[in-house]
């Protein structure tokens, strides 16, 4: 479901800054404490990939799309119903939902 | 007997590294196991050396995965007790593909120390014995477990993010990379070693099943079986050991971000980049004075960037080595005589010390239709994971 919303909230190591999309207590790489942080949910399309059905580990087609936040990280997610023909490096992306550890991207503005 | 064993003061501790010794396993699909086929290259490179076992000082080997293809952990004392090492350090190395390059690293600084004469150095991957999606799980092992792979992505898509975004900032197609594997294949049919000996065109990589877009079949170095050996020593006793010895003029190694969303770029390496510098200032060549260069063309697009980060073509322009002719047999400076990673295939642990054979037999002038015309100087180049490690060697023949 869209998120009107422009900011969302991830979990940024205290110590380290990595970024991380689940809710835990501790910093994955160097157990400092995550903080809530609210953040710009928009970036840019920084590359992307279509992996068809049956590859890796999953079970459909997918586009994995590395997306370039304002924020100034990069994060790795999936575009919400693949519309791989429209999809171009440089299009403006936003963040829909956040579920466990995958992220959801839709293109901004796409219609 | 070919030399008598002297203790070397510090003030040898930086004395010169020679090769007198290679072997290797043809690469491929092979019913040995991991053990067999690394003592099996062991052996050639003793025949090769013509020394005794007992000569060898201390043993390294380069591995990347055993435990996961093959349950055996520690290999290298095992393969020494194979090969009749007795009681000689043996040390495994792993960093990820780069495991063979560093082995090698890590036997040239036991020489240059004064702590060991005379060392062997070995690659080996047993990689064919679990099914492709095991395959791809422990390769991809090699990336940042935590980001990455928790959304089940292969070491291909992280490729094929790195290909779409290389053909992004250079405006060119996956047609003029896809002369670069077909190159590869042009030069692995003439290695009677080679995993896959066997013609390609530009139409077939351009048509080959799509793994991870726009990655096809035909961008991706195959799964293989295979170990590669070398025996060095100290360049003071080489020529009593060896009529063609080679020196190893440097040897470097460097580290970055593991994690590709760490990286800024994603079409440069910084450890290639920082491996090639260290390389050059410390051998006191030039790029021109290179004649040939075995790289890590693990996916195709790695060798453009690889050429590029090691100042052998500008930024974005890695790609025209293979369209124009330069780094075909033939060239002015041929990449991956040997088939590359591509036709010659790529078991992990062994692809850095399959290089250095493939360069030995060059300076030897031994390369049989392969032979790049008297060359004298050459370099690898060995990655591991999405460019974190990066090893690079430049051997040349010894006056």
């Amino acid at each position: 479901m869209m998120n009107s919303k422009k900011i969302i909230d991830i979990y940024v190591c205290s110590s380290c800054k990595r970024f991380h999309a689940e809710k835990k207590q501790n910093c994955y790489y160097c157990n400092s404490l995550l903080v809530l942080k609210e953040t710009a949910k928009f970036g840019t399309l920084y590359s992307f990939t279509m992996v068809p059905e049956k590859m890796d580990a999953i079970s459909e087609d997918k586009m994995l799309v590395l997306v370039d936040m304002d924020e100034g990280i990069k994060i790795l997610g999936e575009l919400e119903n693949n519309f791989s023909d429209q999809v171009l490096i440089g299009m403006k992306m936003e963040i829909v939902s956040i579920h466990e550890k995958k992220i959801i991207f839709a293109l901004v503005n796409r219609e | 007997m070919y030399y008598i064993r002297t203790s070397h003061p510090k003030e040898n501790s930086l004395r010169g590294v020679s090769v007198i010794g290679i072997g290797m396993t043809s690469f491929g699909s092979s019913s040995e196991s991991i053990i067999s086929l690394a003592s099996n290259a062991c052996k050639l490179s003793l025949q090769d050396a013509r020394i005794d076992q007992r000569k060898i000082d201390a043993f390294y080997l380069g591995n990347f995965a055993g435990e996961s293809f093959s349950g055996q952990n520690h290999l290298a004392p095992l393969i020494s007790n194979i090969l009749g090492l007795n009681l000689v350090p043996c040390t495994r190395v792993e960093g990820a593909c780069a495991s063979g390059g560093l082995a090698l690293r890590q036997g040239i600084m036991a020489i240059k120390s004064g702590e060991a004469d005379i060392v062997m150095v070995c690659g080996v991957e047993k990689m064919t014995n679990v099914n492709n999606h095991r395959v791809n799980s422990i390769l991809s092992s090699a990336g940042d477990t935590f980001q990455e792979n928790s959304m089940g992505i292969s070491f291909a898509s992280l490729f094929a993010f790195i290909t779409q975004r290389y053909l992004y900032e250079n405006n060119i197609t996956r047609e003029e990379l896809s002369l670069i594997p077909v190159k590869n294949h042009s030069h692995g049919i003439l290695n009677e070693k080679a995993h896959i000996r066997k013609k390609i065109t530009k139409d077939d990589v351009l048509k080959s099943r799509r793994i991870s877009g726009p990655i096809g079949l035909l961008d991706c170095s195959p799964v293989s079986d295979g170990s590669a050996s070398v025996i060095l020593c100290g360049s003071e006793i080489a020529h009593d050991i060896h009529s063609k010895p080679i020196s190893i003029l440097a040897s470097t190694q460097s580290s970055d971000l593991v994690s590709l969303i760490e990286k800024n770029s994603i079409t440069s390496f910084e450890a290639t980049r920082k491996a090639a510098d260290s390389a050059f200032n410390i051998s006191g060549l030039e790029r021109s004075d290179i004649d040939l260069v075995e790289l890590h063309d693990c996916f195709t697009v790695a060798e453009p960037i690889a050429l590029e980060d090691m100042g052998f073509f500008k930024k974005g322009k890695g790609w025209r080595g293979a369209l124009e002719g330069m780094t075909l047999l033939g060239g002015s400076m041929p990449v991956n005589t040997s088939g590359g990673l591509k036709s010659k295939g790529h078991p992990v642990g062994a692809t850095g010390l399959a290089q250095i054979y493939e360069l030995i037999l060059q300076l030897r002038n031994s390369a049989g239709e392969r032979q790049v015309p008297d060359a004298r100087y050459a370099l690898s180049q060995n990655m591991g994971g999405l460019g974190a490690t990066c090893s690079i060697h430049i051997l040349g023949k010894m006056e």
